[in-house]
């Protein structure tokens, strides 16, 4: 059954109240599956779910790194393979970030591109950019929108501070491609859902809070940990400031109208600092842009990365059945102590079980899991951090045949 | 009762900690008399971490004052009486990784608890590393990644060390998010620091400290 069509700026709510089981078809079971997670309903069992960059271009083999980073289709033609291989996810979080020719019309230093400053065959990677100064807070704080598009852009993306006509060709170019490279991502989507039976877990692009926004594409890593540190009041002035910016790019970017509207939102900053630094400069604005999400329907999917035991206690204040919590280093036996039942939390896989353990110790890990929150629901399995481009076949075999049969 | 200096530290009260160092220089204080209150501080920052008080924000702070007073400390010191350092660590992200958060940190950790630390970079090759081995002797060589196909790169470059005939010359620990224990055994590390506290601890026992 084809999904309904809504205007995007409609009230999404209804879509909890939409019983989308009107016929037998495995993927409208699957997203049942995934809304029951989230909502803390009863489920036959706990969905199996992954997110993924480039995972299936290892997997496949057709193609190196580079290659997939500068064409969309080559990319997209190995998730058709890697999903016909591997149908059973009950929901598939992937992101064609084929990006490579939009970073080079923009002349972009965001990543490390494969073949360019890392070798052709490893996955793109985040080098830690400082773009702003910490004198610059008083003018982030006065317009966000003005001080990054004035200030920021141009020390990113060297060809749009370019002089005229150079800048606005290189505009154009970037626009072209950034167009093709979102009717192919959902046309790809639909394809993996229609054709192959794997709906597409999120909607529109992720979701930084303000104080991961900081760190990751304004300050630098180290630096917004170490203003938290030196600067808290002028952090959490900021962190309140880019509140209206934070949700416009939510809100304009995902599109209503797929399964469930779920937002993915990475969180890095959190497992490093302190309950005390926390509540000063992390939870005020991320709880604020949540309750904005929320308040329209949507639900948000926060990856919390390494280990955010810390947070456990102020987490409980979140709302039931409208986040999904993944943790990836979290113990999550302590997990479930503190939010089983009141929140979905996803998670339980290694990585590294995935690319060096054996099938039978990714069974044992699988069943330990899901016994763990058998008596609670509201989980959802997955791997504790991106799908490893070098996870083991087999591995990932074992992992979703002990789910699906898992009742 | 702690001195103030140690007690500054502990609490990561920077200015004051600096101000106090100053001052104690200025009152005629030892260069060492004053690093050992500041590396009683750090111990004391260590134990926080440990007890799930302190976070890496703060080790990262420590670490930084720390480094604030060593600077001068540094211009206080003659030539030809720098301090006796506990051992030499040779510290690399592995091939295909460009990350350096963890690796950095580790780093700064190591040279805050007296340890001389070379740096080799970012996505390292293991040539490149058996060469930083020969020219530098490090007691200790630290691996570091951020992405699972670290794992095998770690594996060659101890793999390669192995060849050249270097591996007994040194002890190896690897770290980094998706780093296990089980993964540090797999990969032929002698250690494996799970985090920048973790690893100066190991770093210590590899030595026998």
């Amino acid at each position: 059954m084809a999904p309904m069509r809504r205007m995007r700026s409609e009230n999404v709510c209804s879509y909890w109240g939409y019983d989308a089981v009107n016929d037998s078809s495995i993927v409208n079971q699957k997203v049942e599956r995934i809304k029951a997670a989230i909502g803390i309903k009863d489920y036959d069992r706990p969905p199996v779910v992954a997110l993924a960059e480039f995972w299936p271009t290892t997997l496949i083999g057709k193609y190196t790194m580079q290659e997939v980073f500068y064409d969309i289709d080559k990319l997209g033609e190995c998730y058709i393979e890697a999903f016909k291989q591997f149908p059973d996810w009950d929901s598939f979080g992937a992101v064609l970030y084929s990006l490579g020719p939009m970073l080079d019309a923009t002349g972009s230093k965001r990543y490390s591109i494969p073949g360019q400053t890392i070798s052709a065959d490893t996955d793109f990677q985040h080098p830690d950019l400082v773009l702003m100064d910490n004198k610059d807070y008083p003018k982030l704080i006065e317009d966000p929108v003005k001080f990054q598009v004035q200030d920021i852009i141009p020390k990113l993306c060297t060809k749009l501070a370019a002089p005229e006509p150079a800048r606005s060709k290189a505009l154009i170019k970037a626009a072209m491609y950034y167009s093709q490279w979102v009717m192919k991502q959902g046309m790809y989507t639909r394809r993996w859902r229609d054709e192959l039976g794997v709906p597409a877990l999120f909607q529109g692009t992720a979701i930084y809070m303000p104080m991961d926004w900081i760190a990751d594409k304004l300050r630098g890593f180290m630096n917004a940990l170490m203003d938290i540190k030196r600067i808290p009041a002028t952090v959490q002035e900021a962190c309140e400031a880019l509140i209206p910016f934070i949700s416009q790019v939510g809100f304009s970017t995902a599109v209503v109208g797929g399964d469930y509207p779920l937002l993915f939102n990475p969180q890095h900053v959190s497992p490093f600092i302190s309950p005390k630094d926390y509540e000063k400069c992390y939870w005020p604005s991320y709880k604020k842009v949540l309750d904005g999400f929320f308040d329209k329907g949507y639900r948000v999917y926060s990856l919390l990365e390494g280990c955010q035991e810390q947070h456990l206690e102020k987490l409980q204040e979140l709302p039931k059945g409208k986040i999904v919590l993944q943790f990836e280093k979290s113990d999550l036996k302590l997990v479930k102590k503190y939010l089983g039942g009141r929140v979905c939390v996803a998670g339980g896989m290694p990585g590294s079980l995935l690319v060096k353990g054996t099938p039978e110790e990714v069974k044992s890990c699988t069943l330990e899991v899901l016994d763990l929150f058998a008596d609670v629901g509201g989980f959802i399995m997955t791997c504790d951090m991106l799908l490893p481009t070098n996870a083991k076949p087999e591995n990932i075999r074992a992992w979703l045949d002990t789910v699906v049969n898992y009742r | 009762m702690l001195k103030p200096i140690v007690e500054n530290l502990a609490n990561l009260e920077e200015e004051m900690t600096i101000e106090l160092v100053e001052k104690a220089f200025a009152e005629g204080k030892s260069v060492q008399e004053v690093l050992d209150q500041c590396k009683q501080g750090m111990e004391i920052v260590g134990q926080r971490f440990d007890a799930g008080e302190y976070f890496l924000a703060d080790m990262m702070l420590s670490a930084d004052i720390f480094a604030r007073v060593t600077e001068i400390a540094k211009n206080l010191l003659e030539e030809g009486k720098k301090t006796e350092g506990v051992g030499k660590v040779l510290l690399a992200t592995v091939k295909n990784d460009i990350h350096y958060l963890g690796k950095n940190l580790v780093a700064s950790m190591l040279r805050a608890f007296n340890f001389e630390v070379v740096d080799l970079g970012e996505d390292v090759e293991a040539d490149v590393i058996c060469a930083g081995i020969k020219e530098h002797r490090p007691d200790i060589v630290g691996f570091s990644c951020l992405l699972t196909i670290g794992f095998d790169s770690m594996e060659d470059t101890i793999k390669r060390i192995e060849e050249i005939g270097l591996r007994d010359s040194v002890k190896i620990i690897v770290g980094g998010a998706p780093v296990t224990e089980s993964v540090a055994k797999q990969v032929g590390a002698d250690a494996y620091g799970s985090d920048a506290s973790d690893a100066v601890r190991k770093c210590l026992q590899l030595l026998g400290v």
